[in-house]
């Protein structure tokens, strides 16, 4: 046994090199998912070692997980076995930035806001300047997160409702699958029908398929102007006039987020200054052309004020990227004040955000935890954050009983649940991914041909697979 | 089982006036809108979910094939049953069954035709996105099975940026519904599997279509040009200026002499091509838009600015666009599209080439594309009782999708890949990334029932149909 | 007609056919019935491969064939113009070449053989809608010579529930002093019905009989009620003189005689008759017609013009699968009940029944009139 470990080792040094591959017990438990610890974490320096290492590890049948920078290594369940972690942090490549056609081609392991600070600089070239554009997403955690595990964690925010979501801006990648082999699917150019759509299939597929190498993006050129609405409701019902009203009109909005009185406080402390609980707070993104962010700027206002908002702002400039720098890096924020955070994900049919939130709001006030909400108005997503005091056992069946609830009208109403974050004897309590549905006969048969030996991320997607 | 015996089940299951079998109508299904030819054995019209799960389940016990059919305008051979089987045409399955303006979805029978369905949401200032030029017979299902684009695509995406859901009778008859109207479900991607899946992983019975409320303003725009170059240029120019317009449509002076013939659309014809451009959304700051726009067409040696006053004369210049493959029948009786797609900078230079082509084989091309998506469809003009002739068509359209590989592009950009293109395939992929396919379709049809012989070059490495 | 003439004929034509599909939603057939064969690219490729060799014609064949309405609304919707049409009146020929054919086609070629005209009755029975004249002139509307021929078409003659448009044309003309003569029992049918059944052959002897008529009274115009005895005239006869439908004539008279008419206070909807609209180009009389009566609202269908829809009354459908007929004109009648309008107006007497007809057995309640009817109400003295 010994033997074949130390073979093993010798095989992975050899094909990243000694000093890319660590087992001393502090990287491993740096490393550890949901607290269990890898035999090994490589990092690999290009995807033809990654690939070698994935070779190897189906020939040895060892489980591995993906690791971009750690930022959503909390969601999915507790793996069913776990040797390998395979960190892409040294997949850095930017490999072809090409503003003129509005793609983008990175290595996984790109982090997102680095790529980002470079493409929204407008360049000279013969005379002509060429504005800056942007990846037209807007995923959490944005300072740490990679672009592999963006996409593998189909992660999005706030600029959803106008943008879309990585499936929509993701033209091409590059995955190695079982057996090591790099799969090449999609391309550079936008529209694309030869084969079928397997980036869709990477997308959301958290490292149960296959491991990013490589993806193209669209960009989208940089909006010539932007700003942030934010307006302060008595409660949900008055918010809710202020939303519904703002999408009965043609404006377009980039965003529309509500949140409640502690997301707001954390993330507007000067607006929110004072504010008393049970309020509930809008902020709204413009962007686009000036005369349309002008537009939409005073008409909103006007409308939040006929909706009865009792306290608005408007936030220009580097006031306005703050304050969505803010909601980006909130829960990686959070989870440094408070290790034990518990995140719930709750998607539902658009129209029904209403019935959600004010359940949410009175089944978490009998708890009297803390608790911030933010729910993407169009979008019908809304993400439940609990403050649980580190060390608050009591917390964990609290919480446990509201997500169960949840969980319940949720799936009623045709939506569902995830568990986003949480200490692994939450986790083990409730079903992380919510509750499947009747497609699942299709997501095992997919997992079966395409990780036969089960060896990537074992136990953590949806129902274990 | 026999034919005729299957032909008796099939009439237990669907209406006996709607299960055909005739060499009349084995014959009328042996087409589509491409080049392609092959007979089934029996065509089904159900009329519901049931129908369909039960002549699918009855087709699985037996291995037959089944070919779904929507309004059979695709341009790849897709709904062509080139192992005989049976043909389920959906033209039945009609209705619009709910537009639920909260939830911003509408949901759909797959039979639905494209423009209707628009039609009937436009009287409620309320749209679906994707408008393929054969949107007036098109149908949703087909749409969906071929992930089809249209002009309107460059700035709203394709259909599956519009698809949020599917109802799909599996390879058993089993049904399940993918996606919904709630977004995010944790799992596989399955709907935007299916989508442009071409009827190969699932017969898709129900659709939840994602809808827009109408934009507040449009500014239709057509540029003239003296060189294709020039145009091409422009292109890559309005999107350099941070402008993506709605459409950045493009025709060269063959088709448009076409079009002008059958429509009279207004476009002169000693001009070497033509781009048509459209603004949409809010109309503040859509003038400075329009005028930025003329400013970068003038840098580009614009030879005249056509802008539509109202709306008839915005019909009018699309009718040109909407109906050039179907004018250039006026020129020779058939044509082949070819449907490659490079990055939008490269068009130049491979418009160039495909020139070239079309005078190495002696064939006549037209060129009528999706300029800003980068999407090309340079029509091979010819007739296809000339065998001859034929036989250079078919190298010349290879010899294109060849040209658009090497470019970095792909070999189709909405047409579907079908039986036409099976063997450019490998232009683009590896085995290993085929393989990668092959286990999808494995997973989603073991057995091969669903329009096999289509997408995926080789064998599937399944028990074949006997 | 066989397989090589119609090879001769209609192979390049049928070859532009690209199957492109979109005359399909422009087919009243294949919005009926839903299947390829009901469809003018189901048809083409019907004709294509008989041609060619790879399908024989067949019973399905014909029930195929023998359902087109003639509309032309697939030519119009075909970017290569594809006349599907003509194609399927040639092919009917080859049809019944080969003894496939529905059996009305016998009884009609031998009434108008026989009767020289399409019912079983004497074609001296042509003028009996006169009856519904009250006082009705001593020559009885037929005159030796006149300057106006007024060529009423067997429908009008034969079938009660058209007869009121005769009546009421005559009545028009009369008010506005038209030197008008009609041709009793010497008009014989057009031959359209011949065309459209597949079996031409006999349709000379009509023309020329026809055409000595007009010599004979030495007519310089002839007025048609029916649009596809106008169609016939204009594209087979011509004869050198002018021809006019009835919209044209009741314009021309509107404006020679600008007789003071009564108000009617209505919405309207007007249905473009196939033959007369598409087939012939007469949009904008009959328009202009009604819009010279006060207090006439028109609205018009979503489908209008060159892309009217037929009422299911074209092709000898209606002889030949009734039911099939009555479908297409529910939908007629379904896209006319959602204009709002009280009623619709057409300028064709087969229009007028296939509509009433349907709508009376559906229980629908619905105003159907000729135009000449709604000109003769809006007359004050008649
Ligand atoms: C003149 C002309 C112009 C065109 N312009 C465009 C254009 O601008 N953009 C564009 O993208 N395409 C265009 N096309 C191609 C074609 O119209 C599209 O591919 C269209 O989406 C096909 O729709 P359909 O209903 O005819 O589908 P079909 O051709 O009947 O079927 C297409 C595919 O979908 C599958 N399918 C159909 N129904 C179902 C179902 N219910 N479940 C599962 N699979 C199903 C079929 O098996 C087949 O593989 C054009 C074609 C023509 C002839
Ligand atoms: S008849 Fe015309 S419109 Fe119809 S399929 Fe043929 S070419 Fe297309
Ligand atoms: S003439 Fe009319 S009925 Fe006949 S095929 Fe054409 S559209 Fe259909
Ligand atoms: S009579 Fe004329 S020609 Fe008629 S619309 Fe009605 S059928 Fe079509």
């Amino acid at each position: 046994m010994a033997n074949s470990t130390t073979h093993r080792l010798e095989s992975l040094k050899g094909i990243v090199g000694p000093e890319y591959i660590k087992t001393d017990p502090e990287t491993l438990s740096t490393y550890a998912v949901d607290s269990v610890m890898p035999w090994a974490v490589v990092f690999p320096g290009d995807p033809g070692q990654l690939s070698e290492v994935v070779r190897l590890a189906c020939e040895e049948k060892l489980a591995l997980v993906p690791w971009g920078s750690g930022s959503k290594m909390a969601m999915g369940a507790l793996p069913s076995c776990l040797d390998l972690v395979i960190c892409t942090r040294r997949l850095n490549r930017i490999l072809d930035m090409d503003k003129a056609n509005l793609t983008l081609t990175v290595q996984a392991g790109v982090r997102f806001k680095e790529i980002q600070s470079s493409l929204v600089l407008q360049e000279k070239r013969n005379d002509r300047e060429r504005k800056g554009c942007f990846i037209p997403i807007s995923p959490p955690c944005r300072h740490s997160a990679t672009l592999g595990g963006i996409i593998a964690a189909n992660s999005s925010g706030p600029t959803r409702l106008l943008y879309g979501l990585p499936r929509d801006i993701v033209l091409g990648v590059h995955y190695v699958g079982p057996n090591g082999e790099i799969i090449r699917m999609g391309g550079k150019t936008v529209k694309n029908v030869s084969g079928y759509d397997m980036c869709k299939l990477m997308i959301g597929s958290h490292g149960s398929l296959g491991i990013l190498c490589e993806m193209t993006l669209r960009l989208l050129p940089l909006p010539e102007s932007a700003g942030t609405f934010l307006s302060v409701f008595a409660g949900l019902s008055e918010a809710s006039r202020f939303v519904d009203r703002v999408f009965e009109t043609s404006l377009l909005p980039a965003a529309v987020e509500i949140l409640n009185s502690m997301a707001f406080e954390l993330m507007a402390p000067d607006v929110a200054a004072g504010l008393r609980t049970g309020r509930f707070a809008v902020a709204a993104a413009l962007e686009g052309f000036q005369e349309a962010v002008d537009r939409m700027e005073s008409e909103i206002r006007e409308m939040a004020l006929e909706s009865g908002a009792e306290k608005d702002s408007y936030l220009q400039d580097h006031q306005h990227h703050d304050f969505w720098n803010h909601y980006s890096n909130l829960v990686p924020g959070l989870s440094e004040c408070y290790p034990d955070l518990v995140s719930l994900k709750l998607n539902y049919p658009i129209s029904t955000y209403i019935e959600v939130i004010e359940l949410a709001d009175s089944l978490i006030s009998d708890t009297q935890l803390d608790y911030a909400l933010l729910a993407h108005a169009g979008s019908g997503i809304a993400q439940i954050h609990f403050l649980v005091d580190q060390g608050d056992t009591k917390a964990t069946d609290r919480i446990a009983l509201v997500a169960e609830r949840l969980l319940d009208r949720c799936k009623r109403i045709g939506g569902n649940l995830v568990i986003e974050r949480a200490k692994p004897e939450l986790k083990q309590r409730l079903p992380v991914w919510g509750l499947p549905r009747e497609d699942m006969i299709l997501i095992r048969r997919i997992k079966k041909e395409m990780d036969p030996l089960g060896l990537f991320c074992p136990g953590r997607f949806i129902r274990g697979i | 089982m026999d034919t005729q015996e299957l032909i008796d089940r099939i009439k237990k299951i669907v209406e006996p006036d709607y299960v055909l079998s005739s060499e009349m109508d084995l014959t009328l299904y042996s087409y589509d809108a491409s080049l392609e030819r092959d007979r089934p054995e029996v065509v089904v019209l159900p009329s519901s979910t049931e129908e369909v799960s039960g002549v699918v389940a009855l087709a699985y016990r037996e291995k037959i094939p089944v070919v779904a059919r929507g309004s059979g305008t695709n341009l790849s051979g897709g709904t062509i049953p080139t192992k005989g089987g049976i043909v389920v045409h959906f033209s039945r399955m009609n209705r619009i069954l709910e537009i639920d303006i909260p939830n911003r979805t509408v949901t759909v029978e797959p039979g639905v035709i494209t423009l209707d369905l628009q039609n009937h949401l436009l009287n409620q200032g309320l749209v679906y996105a994707p408008d393929p030029a054969s949107q007036k017979v098109s149908t949703l299902g087909g749409n969906l099975g071929e992930n089809s684009g249209g002009p309107h695509c460059l700035k709203y995406g394709v259909t599956t940026n519009h698809v949020l859901g599917a109802e799909v009778v599996l390879y058993d008859g089993t049904v399940v519904w993918t996606g919904g109207k709630s977004q995010d479900h944790p799992g596989y991607d399955l709907t935007g599997l299916l989508v442009g899946s071409e009827g190969t992983l699932g017969l898709v019975t129900k659709i939840i279509l994602k809808i827009l409320r109408a934009p507040e303003a449009i500014k239709t725009i057509l540029a003239l040009y003296d060189t294709i170059e020039d145009a091409s240029n422009t292109v890559s120019a309005i999107i350099a200026e941070g402008i993506v317009p709605a459409t950045l449509e493009m025709m060269d002076n063959l088709i448009m002499t076409a079009v002008e013939e059958s429509i009279h659309a207004g476009y002169p014809l000693d001009a070497a091509a033509v781009l048509i451009i459209e603004l949409d959304g809010m109309s503040d700051g859509m003038d400075r838009q329009a005028r930025k726009i003329l400013e970068v067409c003038k840098r580009h040696h614009v030879r005249e600015i056509q802008l539509a006053k109202d709306d008839a004369e915005r019909e009018r210049l699309w009718a040109g666009r909407k109906g050039a493959f179907g004018a250039v029948a006026r020129l020779r009786p058939s044509y082949m599209v070819c449907d490659g797609t490079v990055a939008r900078t490269k068009l130049p230079q491979v418009l160039s080439r495909v020139l070239e082509t079309g005078k190495k084989y002696g064939v006549l091309i037209g060129n009528v594309f999706h300029a800003g998506d980068g999407n090309l469809h340079p029509l091979i003009l010819f007739d296809e009782r000339d065998e001859a002739e034929l036989e250079r068509v078919r190298k010349a359209a290879s010899e294109i999708l060849k040209i658009c590989a090497d470019a970095g592009g792909t070999i189709s950009g909405e047409h579907g890949i079908g039986v036409e293109k099976i063997k450019e395939m490998p232009l683009i992929f590896s085995d290993s990334d085929l393989e990668a396919m092959r286990q999808v379709k494995r997973a989603f049809d073991p057995e091969d029932i669903l329009n096999p012989g289509k997408i995926l070059p080789g064998t599937l490495g399944v028990p074949q149909n006997g | 007609m066989n397989i090589i003439q119609l090879r001769k004929l209609f192979y390049e034509e049928v070859a532009k056919c690209n199957k492109c599909g979109f005359c399909l939603p422009s087919c009243p057939l294949y919005y009926v019935q839903k299947v390829e064969s009901a469809s003018p690219r189901g048809m083409n490729a019907i004709t294509r491969a008989v041609i060619e060799g790879r399908l024989k014609w067949s019973p399905e064949i014909e029930r195929s064939i023998f359902s087109c309405l003639g509309c032309g609304a697939c030519t119009v919707a075909c970017f290569p113009s594809v006349k599907t049409r003509e194609m399927v009146f040639q092919d009917r020929e080859c049809l019944v070449h080969e003894g496939l054919y529905p059996k009305v086609v016998d009884r009609l070629a031998s009434y108008i053989q026989e009767n020289h005209n399409i019912s079983d009755e004497d074609n001296e029975e042509r003028g009996d809608w006169r009856e519904f004249l009250k006082d009705l002139p001593e020559n009885n509307l037929e005159k030796d010579h006149a300057e106006v021929i007024y060529f009423v078409g067997c429908v009008s003659s034969f079938f009660p529930m058209a007869q009121k448009i005769p009546a009421n044309m005559a009545r028009i003309m009369e008010r506005c002093r038209v030197d008008f003569t009609i041709l009793g029992g010497e008009e014989w049918c057009c031959g359209f019905p011949l065309i459209g059944a597949g079996v031409p052959e006999n349709i000379k002897a009509l023309m020329d009989h026809n055409l000595e008529k007009v010599k004979e009274v030495g007519a310089k115009k002839i007025v048609f009620t029916c649009p596809s005895c106008y169609h016939i005239w204009k594209t087979f006869y011509e004869p050198d003189v002018e021809i006019l439908s009835s919209s044209e004539l009741l314009q021309q008279l509107l404006l020679e005689h600008p007789v003071s008419l009564k108000e009617i206070n209505a919405t309207v909807t007007y249905h473009d008759p196939c033959d007369l609209g598409r087939n012939s180009g007469v949009f904008e009389p009959p328009r202009e017609v009604l819009k010279a009566i006060p207090g006439i609202h028109l609205v018009e269908l979503p489908n209008n013009r060159q892309l009217a829809m037929c009422c299911g009354g074209g092709g000898n459908l209606e002889m030949v699968d009734p039911e099939l007929s009555g479908k297409v004109a529910q939908i007629k009648i379904e896209e006319i009940l959602k204009t709002g309008a009280d009623m619709v107006v057409s300028s064709c007497q087969q229009c007028l029944r296939t509509i009433s007809t349907r709508a009376r057995r559906q229980k629908i309640d619905l105003v159907v009139k000729d135009l000449t009817d709604l000109v003769a109400e809006a007359i004050p003295t008649l």
